[in-house]
């Protein structure tokens, strides 16, 4: 009983008394009755909003499965329906009242809406034909300017003279489809959705992709449905029936109607159609579809304004529309009521000059009354348009003159300047008497730009404009409207602003002082790079040179250039011979041995040729000794003879040809004895040839040089101041021969120098010895003391074997007796037991042997 | 009457030894009391004072044509607004004989702009108080409407006590004692709760009103002052 008492109040009634207790409270909430309401209702209403599209799938029936127990139907029919809706809408603010206000003077571009549907598509004659033709609807405008892609334009109409709007037809198929399919009824599916594959239901499933495009050109858009093959909703004889929108079109598909207020409007066509639309344009937000498609009387004889200039007189226009019989003067007249005088009165004056023009001068216009008036043809009494207004709020002011600009300043950069905009009142409106108050809007734009930039109002006639830019032409103009009105009068003449850029000094300095800056900055930045990344960059730039990696040296001592101790250090390490050898000792050697030729240069050229040879040879023979010394001890026993050999080779070779080793100008044989000095390791085959060679290279040379005193290579007759030492000299190169032979280590160069010996004989050869102990001994004084030790034994092991001993006996001991001394071995004992008292021997006797090895003299002090 | 001749004079001798003080300092306006007569307010020049009044009044009208459009953008719907360009029709303040004309309004003399003026505020300060609290009703009135409401009531008061001075320093005269003309006028305001839309119709005609008359308050000051200014193109009368 309750309920069905509750089935008859208006839901507005059941939320007050669902206020008063609880229970009611619980009692109101029903579903059911919600849903009664909600399906009762909602064919009624007039609009439906995009964020009132109701959720509920609409089963049609009154009786509730347990699903939908759950739903709430009041929440529901709350938020959609339109009285209620009012408290969901934003409320809006104090700056979107300025905004929409300003909005209001921009010229809004045409809404346009889309029209699609069933009800577009299943009729025989087109409903835009339809529309087209019924001019007492909407009048048509025209073909618009903006083209949708896709779907052209569409067709501009008009609404109370005022608003334009636009209507694009979405079909989904061409012309001819659209008749097979409606002669054969089959239901086309709109491809502007996607729908479910393999069902025949018609409920789209979301939009096609495409077409999200052209939602986002169009404003709003209309759904037509088809209320001929829908009866159960038809109800044409309420005025406004809405078909319930697909659910899944909503504005979901749409972004702009997510921000905009989206008015949803529903009306119908005599035409038994049903429109849905949901509108979301600017223009026509609020228009209801009910105005849209009341008949509009603007059709026919209207007026088409009233205004005033100045607020003392105003005037008002009419037309005859499409009624072309009353366009003679006097066939439509105007009358106008004031509230103070109630009686219609006819307009107090035509104007001659301008046709369907009512001028009401001073005395007859009053501001803050009312003016109501009335189109009308007097003969037919029939009233085609009326309209009221108060005088005040049809002010529309002249335009302000006089305007004019001053340079205000420019910026130091040259590049902005700002002026200031004169103007004066029109001269129309009394602004002095206080009769009208005016404000004025400033706008400029750059020259040929669309969009006016617009300033705040103003009230005084001057305004400033800040920051334009020097290079640019600006258009300025300014209007003005009664302050606190609405309408703006004509926009006063442009006037154009433009300051040439100065080219001064403020504009150049900037620039090159910046780059200045920038330099220097940029150096700055370098160096701090360089100091605080110092080490990677010299790594980087300078890369370090392999340290000599001598092991068991240190490096300090090379970085110091104390030779002595490099050079003792070397000597004991003796496996970097080579080096030393090639290097440093060479040339120290040859310094230290210049003071010889010095005191050898007595008699003769010849003789300080010899002198020369001599220094040479004892380089060589110091070499020699050296390295023995260093053979001996660190490579194998076979290999030091090579060496020594090669170490002799240029010796001799130098004293034929007097230099040498410094220049190697002579052919053949220096070269050789380079490569053998430098390869240690080199082939016996090749040391062969070289000895041949050698040895007649020196036996010629002998000849070439000295021949006029000895006349015989090996004749004593050489030695021509110094027989002895030449002696000891070719004694020397014996036991280099037998030397060399036994390095070779063949047979053929054994017997060869078996051959060569003949007149030198063996006890040449044991002369040699001492010549060999000097120089060792020489050598171990001037260079390495440490090393003396080592040196002398050797020395005098191969004294003894070398009279006795054929050539090779003769190696092979001194090879042992090298070896045992430098390596600490002990083979034979016998000789190590003698090494140590020959030198001593030997040492006391030779006093002044280190420096006057090479003197005859001192050689014949040695040999006795 | 020796005694009280004595009394005027030391007075009178009192007040200029004291002239140079009232220059300098700046006296509250406050010309009410009774024995301060007029010259307690000649420490704010007539002009000056003019001045103010006139602000106020632009000030009034500027946020009366806010709210109005407020009030319009909240609750009126879109057909109705034309409502406005009819400006109000039912005003209470209509039956006053308030010239329309710029010609009329030249012919009036100061005295009747004046009191016009101050007849228009004293009208309005009821209805003001009125469309506060019916807005109050409103669950969704936005707070700046309410706001501007409220202030164009606090400054009715004092353009009010404004115009009163003013009309006692030009005119030399006391106010009229008009209030009985406004009591039929003020019987619509009752406290009946009308309909929804009855009520914003109502209170949006309030404000159209209101609005139309805070035009003519602020354009009658302004021809006073123009008047004053001794220009010949105000003096046409």
């Amino acid at each position: 009983m309750q309920f069905l008492i509750m089935t008859f109040l208006s839901p507005q009634d059941l939320c007050r008394l669902g206020g008063t207790s609880t229970y009611w409270r619980s009692m109101v909430r029903d579903p059911v009755l919600w849903k009664y309401f909600l399906f009762r209702d909602m064919p009624l209403w007039r609009s439906v909003d995009h964020l009132s599209v109701p959720q509920v799938k609409l089963t049609g029936s009154a009786v509730l499965d347990d699903s939908e127990m759950q739903f709430d139907y009041m929440a529901e029919y709350l938020r959609v329906c339109p009285a209620c809706r009012n408290q969901w809408r934003h409320q809006p603010r104090a700056f979107e009242s300025v905004t929409s206000f300003f909005q209001s003077f921009v010229p809004v571009s045409e809404p346009q809406f889309a029209m699609f549907g069933p009800g577009l598509e299943q009729l025989e004659v087109s409903l835009m034909n339809t529309i087209m033709y019924s001019p007492h609807i909407l009048p048509i405008a025209g073909i618009p300017q903006r083209q949708i892609d896709g779907i052209g334009s569409g067709i501009s109409f008009k609404y109370k003279d005022q608003h334009r709007f636009n209507i694009a037809t979405l079909y989904s198929t061409n012309r001819t489809e659209r008749e097979r399919a409606r002669l054969e009824h089959l239901n086309l599916r709109s491809k502007l959705f996607v729908y479910e594959e393999d069902s025949e239901s018609n409920i789209p499933l979301s939009i096609n992709p495409m077409f999200n495009q052209v939602c986002q050109a169009v404003n709003g858009f209309i759904f037509v449905a088809n209320a001929e093959t829908e009866r159960e909703r038809q109800q044409t004889d309420v005025g406004y029936i809405a078909r319930p929108l697909p659910i899944s079109f909503s504005s979901a598909y749409c972004p702009t109607l997510g921000w905009e207020m989206a008015e949803a409007m529903a009306y119908s066509l005599s035409l038994s159609l049903l429109y849905l639309g949901l509108l979301c344009g600017n223009g026509l937000v609020s228009a209801r579809g009910s105005e849209l498609f009341t008949p509009d009387p603007s059709r026919g004889p209207h007026f088409t304004g009233c205004r005033s200039r100045e607020q003392e007189t105003f005037r008002c226009w009419w037309s005859t529309g499409t009624f072309q019989n009353l366009t003679e003067p006097g066939a439509l007249r105007v009358f106008y009521q004031t509230k103070n005088a109630l009686e219609w009165q006819e307009c107090p004056d035509y104007t001659r000059t301008v046709e369907n023009e009512c001028y009401f001068n001073k005395t007859f216009t009053h501001i803050w009354t009312s003016y109501c008036i009335q189109l009308r043809s007097v003969p037919q009494n029939i009233t085609y348009d009326d309209t009221c207004f108060t005088v005040e709020n049809i002010v529309h002011p002249d335009p302000p003159i006089g305007l004019n600009w001053t340079l205000l300043n420019v910026s130091r950069s040259g590049l902005h300047f700002d002026v200031l905009v004169r103007w004066a009142p029109p001269p129309s409106a009394d602004v002095q008497m206080g009769w009208m108050s005016l404000v004025y809007q400033v706008q400029y734009r750059v020259k040929n730009a669309s969009h006016w930039e617009m300033l705040d109002l103003e009230s005084g006639t001057q305004q400033s404009l800040y920051g334009l830019h020097t290079d640019k032409e600006y258009e300025v103009r300014v209007r003005c409207k009664m302050l606190a009105f609405d309408n703006f009068g004509e926009f006063s003449d442009s006037i154009f602003v433009h300051v040439a850029q100065i080219p001064s000094k403020e504009s150049t300095f900037p620039t090159t002082l910046v780059l200045i800056f920038g330099v220097i900055g940029v150096v700055i930045l370098l160096v701090l790079l360089i100091f605080s990344q110092q080490q990677r960059l010299m790594v980087i730039f300078l890369p370090p040179i392999p340290a000599p990696k001598i092991k068991g040296i240190d490096p300090e001592l090379l970085k110091n250039g104390k030779l002595d101790q490099l050079n003792s250090l070397l000597s004991s390490q003796d496996m970097y011979k080579p080096d030393f050898y090639h290097e440093d000792p060479w040339v120290e050697f040859i310094q230290l041995d210049l003071d010889d030729p010095a005191e050898k240069n007595e008699s003769s050229d010849t003789q300080h040729l010899l002198g020369l040879s001599r220094s040479g040879s004892s380089h060589v023979l110091n070499f020699k000794s050296d390295d023995d010394s260093g053979r001996a001890s660190c490579y194998d026993p076979e290999l030091p003879n090579p060496e020594d050999l090669a170490s002799l080779l240029p010796a001799h070779s130098g004293r034929g040809e007097n230099h040498p080793l410094v220049s190697s100008s002579s052919p053949s044989i220096p070269d050789l004895g380079i490569q053998q000095t430098s390869e240690v390791e080199e082939t016996p085959i090749q040391t062969q040839p070289a000895v041949h060679s050698w040895v007649n290279m020196d036996f010629y040379a002998q000849v070439s040089d000295f021949t006029p005193a000895g006349g015989v290579v090996l004749s004593p007759g050489q030695l021509n101041s110094s027989p002895e030492k030449k002696k000891e000299e070719e004694n020397e190169k014996k036991i280099q021969l037998q030397l060399l032979s036994d390095g070779a280590y063949t047979s053929e160069n054994t017997a060869r120098q078996l051959d060569v010996p003949p007149s030198p004989g063996p006890e040449q050869g044991y002369h040699a010895f001492p010549t060999q102990a000097v120089e060792g001994n020489l050598w171990n004084g001037e260079y390495l003391v440490s090393a003396g030790d080592s040196q002398t034994p050797y020395l005098l092991p191969e004294a003894p074997p070398a009279p006795t001993l054929p050539p090779v006996s003769d190696y092979t001991v001194v090879q042992e007796v090298d070896a045992q001394h430098s390596l600490l071995l002990n083979p034979p004992s016998s000789q190590p037991a003698l090494c140590p008292h020959t030198p001593n021997k030997h040492l006391p006797a030779m006093p002044t042997m280190p420096m006057g090895y090479l003197t005859p003299d001192l050689l014949g002090n040695l040999n006795p | 009457m020796c005694v009280c001749v004595s009394s005027v004079l030391q007075v009178w001798l009192c007040c200029v030894s004291l002239w140079p003080c009232w220059l300098s300092h700046a006296v509250p306006l406050d010309c009410k009391d009774e024995t301060g007569s007029l010259a307690h307010c000649t420490s704010i020049s007539q002009e000056k004072l003019l001045d103010r009044v006139i602000q106020h009044a632009e000030l009034i009208y500027r946020v009366s044509e806010e709210s109005c459009t407020l009030f319009e953008e909240m609750f009126v719907p879109y057909p109705l607004h034309t409502l406005r360009n009819q400006g109000g029709n039912m005003c209470h303040t209509k039956p006053f004989p308030i010239p329309g004309s710029k010609s009329e309004i030249q012919q009036i003399s100061d005295k009747w702009l004046l009191h016009s003026v101050l007849m228009l505020v004293q009208s309005w300060m009821e209805p003001l108080m009125y469309l506060q609290t019916t807005l109050n009703r409103y669950d969704d009135a936005p707070d700046a409407l309410l706001n501007k409401t409220k202030w164009v009531s606090d400054k009715l008061l004092s353009l009010e006590q404004g115009v009163v001075v003013l009309i006692r320093k030009m005119l030399d005269e006391g106010i009229l004692t008009s209030s009985s003309i406004f009591e039929h006028a003020l019987n619509p305001y009752d406290e009946q709760s009308p309909e929804m839309l009855e009520s914003v119709l109502r209170d949006y005609n309030l404000l159209i009103c209101f609005k139309k008359d805070a035009h003519k308050m602020e354009t009658f000051l302004k021809l006073l002052k123009c008047r004053q200014s001794n220009k010949l193109s105000c003096l046409s009368y």
